[in-house]
């Protein structure tokens, strides 16, 4: 890993860790996953996680009301617990999702206007 | 040869190298301390082991059954740190391996004992081969020693004024037997699966009792009651299978071994003389006559070590011929085999105190040997002189 790069991952350590909990909301919204899924769509992104950190995360979306899971049978191994979004969860999406568009064309915007 | 132990992850059952099972533990305690405090605690740890076990299950084959160290060392790197309590909710969600170790103490700490988190160990009568009302098995498996040493003290204790018997019949009154399966792992103090396994079963018929009127509750706690059932079936399969393996590796070979057979026999008569002349030392302070008549001023004590010396000296080539062969010192141990006539000989010595019959037969011991040496003698005489 290159020096310059490691040492942005440290400082972005704190922004990422916030944008997590946004970022496993719109995976679940797209469709129905389970953990695993969550986890290999994060794989190989800056956003990289472990199971570790996931399970307490979801059960704490869980716990407000944001997403919901129901159990379903898999073709190998016990049943899953597949995740998706609460009303609650999606509109807490949509306006995360407004603010980040904000907070981007604030970053753009910044320094432009300046003489 | 490593020993194996099996774990029931979320109703799961594996095997795991002895190794790979401490590790594992530690990361389950740790774990479950980080996420001290978060309601949904019980939930989370399951849902990890459920996730730990679909990792086992894609480690293991058609010929591997066993999950081994390395498997559970890459399993938990995978898995990574759990933190999520009431204190680390806001920083639950830390994203990458570089914020994982950022917060500190909530890691994992490869090899740490779970000697903090180890179930509470009960004093219980045990009866399973007991000699009479399992308090010093009981007592023995509570400290984890040898349960010969506990009833040496016991019988030691007995001959200051009876204070040993008294402290036996207290305890046999007082403390509680282990009847229950439950009783019989805290007796122990390890983290038996089967405890686990009737623990949650009950944890779970408590919450559907609860729950009973929410109709997704109960077909949770339903699936939930299955899954754990299915894991016991599958523990108790393994059980047996590995009884089974280690009843043939420990005993399989073992007849076959004594390259002398009479040895046995000789060595059992020898404990047994041995054990009637130490009575006769102790409590006649002789052998009928002639020890008094050689040794007369020697005290009784003395007699005895010397009586020790000269048996184990007698006895070791026997034991040699009797016990040659791998394996020898790991069941049958010098000391254990003393400790052993030492118990003995307290029985007897009890017996001979309050049972007056058979005080009489023993006194009668010394008469029936002379009778037998005199017979011996004129017959040696008549004969051959």
């Amino acid at each position: 890993m290159a020096p310059p790069e490691a040492n942005l991952e440290e400082k972005f350590s704190a922004l990422r860790k916030g944008l997590l909990e946004f970022l496993v909301l719109k995976i679940i919204a797209a469709r129905q996953v389970y953990a695993a899924d969550i986890l290999r769509e994060l794989g190989g992104t800056e956003f990289t996680t472990q199971e570790g950190t996931l399970y307490p995360l979801l059960s704490k979306l869980r716990r407000e009301q944001l997403v919901d899971y129901i159990w379903q049978e898999s073709e190998a191994g016990p049943p899953r617990k597949y995740y998706q979004l609460t009303a609650r969860g999606r509109d807490q999406l949509r306006e995360t999702l407004d603010y980040w568009q904000k907070i981007t064309a604030t970053v753009k915007k910044l320094g432009e206007t300046t003489p | 040869m490593n020993k194996v132990i099996a774990v029931n992850l979320n109703g799961n059952a594996y095997q795991l190298e002895e190794i790979g099972y401490d590790r594992l533990r530690a990361y389950l305690d740790s774990a479950a301390a980080g996420l001290a405090g978060n309601p949904d605690r019980d939930e989370i740890l399951a849902d990890i082991e459920q996730a730990i076990a679909e990792k086992f299950r894609a480690a293991l084959g058609p010929h591997k059954t066993v999950v081994a160290t390395r498997d559970v060392e890459r399993v938990i790197a995978e898995m990574g740190p759990v933190a999520g309590g009431a204190t680390a909710e806001s920083a639950a969600g830390a994203a990458g391996p570089a914020a994982g170790s950022a917060a500190p103490g909530a890691g994992f700490t490869p090899g740490a004992a779970p000697g903090t988190n180890e179930a509470p160990r009960r004093l219980y009568l045990i009866h399973e081969g007991a000699m009479i009302g399992g308090v010093c098995n009981g007592i023995a498996v509570y400290f984890g020693i040898d349960v010969s040493i506990v009833r040496v003290v016991f019988a030691l204790a007995a001959l200051l004024y009876g204070s040993g018997i008294l402290a036996y019949l207290l305890l046999m009154f007082i403390v509680p037997s282990a009847t229950t399966p439950e009783q019989k792992a805290a007796a122990q103090g390890l983290p038996k699966t089967a405890q686990e396994f009737i623990h949650r079963a009950k944890a779970g018929y408590y919450q559907g009792m609860k729950t009973w009127g929410d109709r997704r509750a109960r077909r949770e706690w339903r699936r939930k009651f299955k899954a754990e059932m299915r894991g016991l079936g599958q523990q108790i399969k393994q059980d047996v299978h590995n009884a089974t393996w280690n009843c043939r590796q420990n005993w399989g070979q073992w007849p076959a071994s004594p390259a002398f057979p009479g040895a046995w026999v000789v060595l059992k008569a020898l404990e047994i003389l041995f054990v009637i002349l130490l009575l006769l030392v102790l409590f006649h302070h002789g052998f009928w006559g002639w020890w008094t008549w050689h040794f007369g001023g020697m005290p009784w004590w003395l007699a005895i070590v010397i009586l020790v010396l000269v048996f184990e000296l007698i006895r070791l080539p026997f034991k040699a011929a009797a016990f040659w062969g791998p394996g020898y010192g790991r069941w049958h141990s010098p000391l254990e085999s003393l400790l052993s006539l030492l118990f003995f000989a307290f029985l007897i010595w009890l017996l001979n105190r309050h049972v007056p019959a058979f005080h009489q037969f023993l006194s009668q011991i010394p008469d029936f040997l002379r009778y037998m040496a005199d017979s011996i003698h004129t017959w040696w005489v008549r004969n051959v002189h």
